[in-house]
């Protein structure tokens, strides 16, 4: 009995076999607390933010979109620190610990809640959506805490385009370039090329590389949004508007809603001072 | 019990006649008033996938959880003057998806048990729950989770909000699965207890 009680959790979030949740219900139908505590974790379910499974909800406004911002960078000192618990935590049970690593394809990089790259990079283990923390990226203060373990399991398996990204990641932009520039010609390491050459400051390299990608691949989702980027930091905000909405209309989840807020607030921004935010963000040093 | 024709529906996103819009007036109480049948096919709309998400969670299929959402709805158009306006919708519908969900558990065990099951009535479960989670605002969770300690908190947030699974929390944490479940399970009874002791109503 009581080792059934233990897995309510793990049954609750979905994280039992077939033949395990089969029994936690029937345990369910005579076991008052377990009924009662899996109440209680429905209850904090509902309240958290969404709902995992359920689609996201687009953002409608550009207040809206500012607000979802501002929630993401509340938690966000909260989770700085606490990346940096969970490393020690990793450190002290040592290397083994990240067996599992390796034995994936692409390892998520990201550890935080938020990034610090306003780029989009291209590796598919770090282009999960994150809101930008504005103030993270412009003062520069370095990226997450990506694991090192996760790092040298790349590079040992030699996947130079997973240790760049890494790399970017944790705010190493000069030994990400390193790596990228050893990576190969494919597509999505382009992409990161110019995205890291953005990240930099080099908004036109970037532009440049970013329109020869585009014309060999014509709907590159990062390379899309970084262009439309690279056109709001060079200052061309009606340019740089446009270009978020064809990188909104591939409609993928958070980052079609990000682009289309940033077209909004470029057209915003071009009428009130002819320059949107993108281009006047600190971050983006006008070559 | 059932009505599994109209559950179909459930699933489609912005169905023109969701299952919830032909529920019949039921047996047990009376219809109510156009107006608040409104409101509330509103906010049955809104909170569906939701519902529907965790019902899959529960049930483990689809149509099972069809069914349990269809049931919820039903129970809760019947109990639609105990919501509270102004306090959290998606928490009271989950509360009596719980219920439902419980039910369901309780009913099928005796049904196994016992040799006419054509007969069998379970009696409901359905306890009055205090209003204290459904008028817990998003400050207050978000209060109670950042004084969580930190080992607790980076799991749960990973989990609640970035929706990634042990597994995923576990390697990139580098802790083992079963650390990230008791981690998480007492992340949440430390929360109840600070949302308890926060007052939330």
């Amino acid at each position: 009995m009581t080792t059934l009680c233990e897995s309510l959790h793990a049954f609750a979030d979905g994280e039992l076999g077939a033949a395990e949740a089969e029994r936690f219900r029937d345990h369910l139908a005579t076991c008052e607390l377990c009924a009662r505590e899996l109440h209680d974790h429905m209850m904090l379910e509902a309240l958290g933010p969404g709902s995992r499974g359920a689609p996201a909800s687009n953002v409608r406004s550009l207040d809206e979109a500012r607000r979802r911002l501002r929630r993401g960078l509340g938690v966000l000192s909260v989770l700085a620190v606490t990346v940096a618990a969970a490393w020690a935590i990793k450190v002290s049970l040592g290397p083994e610990a990240s067996g599992p690593l390796a034995s994936r394809s692409e390892p998520a990089l990201e550890v935080a809640a938020t990034r610090s790259l306003e780029v989009r990079l291209a590796y598919p283990g770090a282009d999960r959506y994150r809101p930008y923390d504005v103030a993270r990226g412009s003062e520069r203060a370095g990226g997450e805490a990506v694991p090192l373990a996760a790092l040298a399991a790349l590079e040992k398996r030699g996947d130079l385009h997973g240790v760049g990204a890494g790399l970017a990641l944790s705010g190493d932009l000069q030994r990400a370039e390193l790596s990228l520039d050893r990576a190969g010609d494919a597509g999505d390491v382009a992409a990161d090329r110019a995205a890291l050459a953005l990240a930099e400051g080099r908004a036109r390299e970037a532009l440049a590389a970013l329109d020869a990608l585009l014309e060999r691949i014509p709907s590159h989702p990062q390379a899309l949004f970084n262009r439309a980027l690279a056109l709001a930091q060079l200052g061309d905000a009606r340019d740089a508007a446009e270009a978020f909405d064809r990188a909104a209309a591939l409609g993928e989840p958070g980052w079609s809603d990000e682009a289309r807020a940033r077209a909004t607030a470029l057209r915003a921004g071009s009428e009130a001072r002819g320059t949107g935010p993108g281009g006047a963000k600190g971050a983006g040093k006008v070559p | 019990m059932t009505l599994s024709l109209q559950a179909e529906a459930m699933v489609i996103p912005g169905a023109p006649h969701p299952a919830y819009l032909s529920i019949p007036g039921g047996d047990r109480a009376a219809p109510p008033e156009p107006a608040a049948r409104r409101a509330f096919e509103g906010m049955a709309r809104a909170h569906n996938d939701a519902l529907l998400a965790f019902a899959i969670r529960l049930t483990g299929n689809p149509s099972d959880a069809r069914d349990l959402v269809q049931d919820t709805l039903e129970r809760a158009l019947r109990r639609a003057e105990s919501f509270a306006p102004g306090t959290n919708a998606r928490a009271w519908l989950f509360s009596i998806l719980h219920n439902a969900f419980i039910d369901r558990c309780r009913r099928r065990k005796t049904e196994a048990r016992s040799e006419s099951i054509d007969e069998m009535e379970v009696a409901a479960h359905e306890p009055e729950e205090p209003p204290r989670w459904t008028s817990i605002s998003a400050e207050q969770l978000s209060a109670a989770v950042a004084a969580l300690g930190d080992e607790f908190r980076v799991v749960y947030e990973l989990h609640a909000r970035d929706g990634l699974s042990y597994q995923a929390i576990a390697e990139r944490l580098g802790i083992p699965p079963n650390t990230v479940g008791t981690r998480l399970a007492r992340a949440r009874r430390k929360l109840r207890t600070l949302l308890e002791d926060g007052g939330a109503r």
